[in-house]
């Protein structure tokens, strides 16, 4: 079993005065070639600051304080910033929720996917300019030759993404980190994204994506695994099949049954009661204990770790504990 | 069958739209509602869905008329109050109000809860100061927050207590009809249930009616009667909700209803989704406004708009596939 990307015990810090908040604490996964995995979470819970982190893109006020990323066995958090800028982009890629922010609104698409595709892949001006037509079409841009010369404010949501879909595969990245791809888009245009995603993941098998949500029913349908994070830390991680119909963490299980989908018509959803805590904040023991109804003696003073329930499928729980 | 609470008739909203200097004289039009009939039924929670632009939340607040239609007729109650002055408006938001989907941006920042909660009891002028007060705690305990919440600024309080007080001064009045604009979209997941419970809560302890306007086609099975699906300004099917889920009939209906991810990894649909995107409000296609992206297009769709026909009971969509003289064939399900 290859490891391409392994995240060990990755802790990220985010300070403002004495105030100190720790989004994300000692999270470990592997993402294997090819696959898909989820990481889910509701907000604030730090799955996009692990997608930041993993970049090495933070805001000035947040450092990272320990841990390592691997990429083929490389640890990224060792590297030059100069180093970083080649990786980020060429071996990694990265793309957001919300496309406009993340693409320059005064230069053209063709011009965007020719810097990447010259600084990358170090081709000539017409090669660039023929590889970006291909991308677009990959991307199922209509008249892909003509768009080329578009800026992005001439095109809608979904054409935004998928524009930024063809600039993180335009290099082959061996990672894609997709955080919350589809949740700016309507359902029609999402069901056209994850269309996209899925015959990337299978037309470039050694792509590994890591897909970052708050949405159960998209991870359902793109991921092999999931992980679920909960203030900061891991509670839950397994294929996709299984943490679906046999979820082991109180809080996976709660998430999971609260969804108005797969709760019966008009009765009571059987709400998680009470707030994410505040990462500055987080309750003793169990950091779920006071939302958890499962909670017992214990749970407010030991922190449980993850305990194995079958083999690939753990959870953070003193319910599993032997 | 009762008489209706609310009754919509060709409600049309055009917004003029400036065209810039460069692109040369004259002005746009926005289409953003046009043509829609709807009625509201005392208890009853009628959903209007739709993407994004389809003119869903124009609908709501034309309704309240927080804008002004351009054409058509609202009866509340049966009397016409399309051109009711501003003085009998006031008297009739006692009885509707509405639940925006931001309340960062509908409560005033700078009040206290307790006042936000005060201020459509002071206007009304509705029992004493004392009364008032006591009236805003009685609130805050109904929508689950506890009373000491009324010396809390909005900024002091979570995205799920904000919506509760956003629902908590929507019901200060006692109203018969409560317009949702997207109430729970943008709080998290797990308060989305919480907040989803307390509106099914609320509206069988007063016999509150619903218009649900919601993208969200999984929350709206959960909590509607009906339900009504808007593309491009227009109502394209309107049905029972069970119905509407099991048997739709317009073929946007069911390219929406196909697009919903499951969450479920054993219900990995492949479903093609539906093509190309919805055009602009400005410029509809003429006929049908949903033929370039319907798989079941044919010619008369391009020249006319189809009127509604009859698809079961209380169930009507409007779709030229439903007419014996054009169809063939009954229209295939796109899952």
């Amino acid at each position: 079993m290859s490891r391409l990307l392994e995240v060990s015990d990755l802790t990220t810090e985010f300070r403002s005065g004495p105030r100190v908040a720790r989004v994300v604490d000692r999270v470990s996964f592997t993402l294997r070639p090819g696959e898909v995995l989820g990481l889910v979470g509701e907000s604030g819970c730090g799955k996009s600051t692990t997608g930041f982190s993993i970049m090495r893109l933070l805001p000035p006020t947040a450092r990272i304080t320990g841990g390592a990323v691997r990429l083929d066995g490389d640890n990224l958090l060792t590297k030059s910033d100069e180093e970083m800028r080649q990786i980020r982009g060429g071996r990694i890629a990265m793309i957001f929720q919300d496309p406009m922010t993340s693409l320059n609104p005064v230069l053209t698409v063709g011009e965007q996917l020719v810097e990447v595709l010259r600084e990358h892949r170090d081709m000539s001006r017409p090669d660039a300019r023929a590889e970006a037509v291909r991308l677009l079409q990959e991307v199922g841009i209509p008249s892909p030759a003509r768009r080329l010369d578009s800026y992005p404010h001439e095109f809608s949501g979904g054409m935004r993404q998928r524009m930024l879909i063809a600039i993180a595969i335009a290099c082959t990245p061996q990672v894609l980190i997709a955080d919350e791809p589809t949740t700016a888009l309507d359902v029609t245009i999402q069901a056209q994204i994850l269309r996209l995603l899925r015959q990337l993941n299978t037309e470039h098998r050694q792509t590994g994506i890591l897909l970052i949500t708050h949405d159960f029913a998209v991870v359902a349908q793109l991921c092999h695994r999931v992980v679920v994070m909960y203030a900061g830390e891991i509670v839950e991680s397994g294929d996709v099949g299984e943490i679906f119909a046999e979820p082991k963490h109180p809080y996976t299980q709660a998430l999971l049954g609260s969804l108005p989908s797969r709760g019966g018509e008009r009765g009571a959803l059987p709400a998680i009661e009470g707030l994410v805590p505040d990462p500055a904040a987080y309750p003793s023991g169990c950091r779920f204990h006071p939302r958890c109804r499962m909670a017992f003696e214990d749970c407010p003073v030991q922190h449980p770790s993850r305990i194995p329930v079958t083999p690939g499928h753990d959870a953070a729980c003193l319910l599993y504990r032997r | 069958m009762t008489d209706p609470l609310l009754v919509v008739r060709h409600l049309t909203k055009h917004f003029p739209a400036p065209v810039p200097w460069w692109a040369g004289a004259g002005r746009g039009v926005v289409h953003a509602v046009d043509d829609v009939s709807l009625a509201v039924r005392r208890g009853e929670t009628v959903a209007l869905v739709g993407e994004s632009g389809c003119g869903k939340s124009t609908l709501g607040r034309c309704i309240l008329r927080l804008v002004e239609p351009t054409a058509g007729e609202i009866m509340y109650r049966g009397e016409d109050i399309t051109h009711a002055s501003r003085g009998r408006l006031r008297e009739l938001r006692r009885h509707v109000q509405m639940i925006f989907q931001d309340p960062n941006a509908s409560l005033n920042p700078r009040m206290t809860v307790g006042g936000i909660l005060r201020e459509p009891l002071d206007i009304y002028g509705e029992g004493t100061r004392t009364q008032r007060q006591r009236r805003a705690v009685e609130l805050l305990v109904r929508v689950g927050l506890p009373p000491h919440a009324a010396y809390a600024y909005p900024h002091e309080l979570s995205g799920g207590q904000r919506q509760r007080v956003g629902i908590a001064a929507a019901l200060a009045l006692e109203p018969e009809l409560i317009i949702a604009d997207e109430p729970i979209s943008s709080l998290d997941l797990s308060v989305q249930a919480q907040i989803l419970n307390l509106l099914v809560h609320l509206q069988r302890e007063y016999g509150l009616a619903f218009i649900f306007i919601s993208h969200d086609l999984g929350v709206v099975r959960h909590l509607s009667d009906r339900v009504a699906v808007m593309y491009l300004g227009r109502i394209v099917e309107e049905a029972p909700t069970a119905d509407l889920f099991t048997n739709p009939r317009h073929p946007y209906t069911q390219a929406l209803l196909a697009a919903i991810p499951q969450p479920d990894p054993r219900q990995r649909a492949e479903p093609v989704p539906l093509s190309g995107e919805v055009p602009s409000p400005m410029h509809p296609p003429v006929g049908c406004r949903f033929h370039p992206r319907c798989p079941f297009a044919m010619p008369v769709c391009r020249e006319r708009e189809p009127p509604f026909y009859p698809a079961g009971d209380e169930h009507q969509a409007a779709c030229f596939l439903l007419d014996a003289r054009y169809a063939g064939q009954p229209p295939v399900a796109a899952h």
